[in-house]
């Protein structure tokens, strides 16, 4: 009997595609596709599933229809913005800001936002957190 | 006893033009209007005082309603107290619902609205209103096993669960009815259960998107058809104006859902929610209203409609 440690043995031979490999094959291949799906929101929830991806004209539309909620949304996609950048909460962002200058709090945040988009109708909400960013990035990296 | 006017008319003699299915037919369009009105002038507060102030004016509006009602409440004529029943009624859920709701919704509490194909759909004082239905059909179990009601849904509710024996007599004749209080309660609740239907119909976590959406739709037109052209052939049959006018507020308020869905369809423009756009349109909607309000209040009594007992 030959056994496969024996120096007589038969080179392995490449194992052979079976079902295993079809099933991984074809996992991947619905995980792909999974992937490059669009993001949907449950039905019944409010609001959009990506925030980024709206213009300005859709969030002017859907601003005056909840305001408040809206703007809490867009700040908040915000502040993840300004996180990346800076690695540093907003608050911490606010306190490094120079003396002097007018306070900055909910509203003039989200406002700076609103008044943005409403003149600039066919921009991005990143567009818009972009321009806020530029308001408030520290001096030093000015 | 003399034969008054409202007697000769009530009897018909002394008035070809109200008789039926005259009554059922104008009281029903009144309501229809009343209906696209009542949108047109929450639309035309917001946009002549602002949102913020409208919150504010709110308070006091629904506080009209009160006094109206309080006014009516008194009044022991049947005519006089229905009317104004149902006008404190469109005025306290205009004021202390709506409003407040959309207060709640779009400032206090912050809801985004629901979105569809880039387009609003709900607004947030509706998402909470919808949260309201289990408030809604518990308040309407007292109406159901009320042994005085005299709703005729109610009524058959009870007979269909054999209830009215159970029930005993009703404590209360016509005589002894509120009818102020009456159509305030009847106009409150009337509106917030098509509201409720509506947002039920047209909400994706129940029905869906696309086919299944459509199909809850049709259904709905065709209940709405059929159970209001159920109640208008019954409504064409009245005589007694005021008995009409209250039974015109369920009529006109079941065949209105259809006309929401339509305007979801996309197959009619409200009008009703573009009162600067279509001003000259609903000046003569609102005047068509008024003409025929005013012909229904004074057109022939029974002696009991005008406390004439």
């Amino acid at each position: 009997m030959v056994t496969p440690s024996s120096p007589h043995a038969a080179p392995p031979t490449m194992p052979r595609p079976g079902l295993p490999a079809l099933m991984m094959a074809l996992m991947l291949s619905l995980g792909t596709e999974t992937l490059a799906a669009e993001l949907k929101l449950r039905p019944g929830m409010t609001g959009v599933p990506d925030l980024g991806a709206i213009s300005c004209e859709t969030f002017n539309q859907m601003h005056p229809a909840g305001p408040t909620g809206m703007e809490q949304a867009v700040l908040t996609w915000a502040q993840g913005y300004f996180y990346a950048l800076s690695g540093k909460t907003t608050n911490e962002i606010l306190a490094a800001l120079p003396d002097g200058g007018a306070e900055w709090n909910f509203d003039r945040l989200t406002d700076h936002i609103v008044e943005y988009c409403a003149a600039r109708p066919e921009a991005t909400i990143p567009d818009a957190a972009a321009d806020l960013w530029a308001q408030l990035r520290p001096p030093a990296n000015n | 006893m003399t034969t008054t006017t409202a007697e000769k008319g009530a009897t018909g003699g002394g008035s070809r033009l109200w008789r039926p299915p005259i009554v059922g037919i104008i009281t029903t369009i009144i309501m229809l209007f009343a209906i696209g009105l009542g949108h047109a002038a929450m639309r035309a507060i917001e946009e002549i005082l602002g949102r913020d102030n409208t919150y504010i004016a709110s308070i006091g509006l629904g506080f009209l309603g009160i006094v109206a009602l309080w006014y009516g409440v008194k009044s022991r004529i049947e005519n006089f107290a229905t009317w104004v029943g149902f006008g404190a009624g469109l005025l306290i859920w205009m004021a202390w619902i709506e409003f407040f709701y959309m207060y709640y919704g779009r400032k206090n509490f912050g809801l985004m609205p629901r979105m569809e194909n880039g387009e609003v759909t709900t607004e947030p004082e509706y998402l909470i209103m919808a949260a309201t239905i289990g408030v809604l059909f518990t308040m309407l179990a007292y109406y159901i096993f009320d042994k005085d009601t005299r709703c005729n849904m109610f009524v058959w509710i009870q007979e269909k669960l054999a209830l009215r024996e159970g029930l005993g007599p009703r404590t209360k004749t016509a005589r002894d009815r509120n009818y102020a209080l009456i159509t305030f309660m009847e106009t409150f609740y009337v509106t917030w259960f098509m509201y409720a239907w509506n947002l039920l119909v047209f909400d994706p976590a129940f029905v869906g998107f696309g086919d299944w959406a459509f199909g809850a739709e049709a259904a709905t037109v065709f209940v709405s058809i059929t159970w209001g052209g159920f109640c208008f052939s019954r409504l064409i049959k009245y005589r007694r104006t005021s008995s009409a006018l209250r039974y015109a507020i369920p009529t006109a308020n079941i065949l209105w859902i259809s006309v929401e869905i339509a305007s979801r369809w996309g197959v009619l423009t409200e009008i009703w929610l573009y009162p600067r756009e279509y001003m000259l349109e609903l000046g003569w909607f609102l005047l068509a209203f008024a003409v025929m309000s005013v012909m229904i209040y004074r057109a022939p009594k029974k002696p009991s409609e005008i406390g004439e007992w």
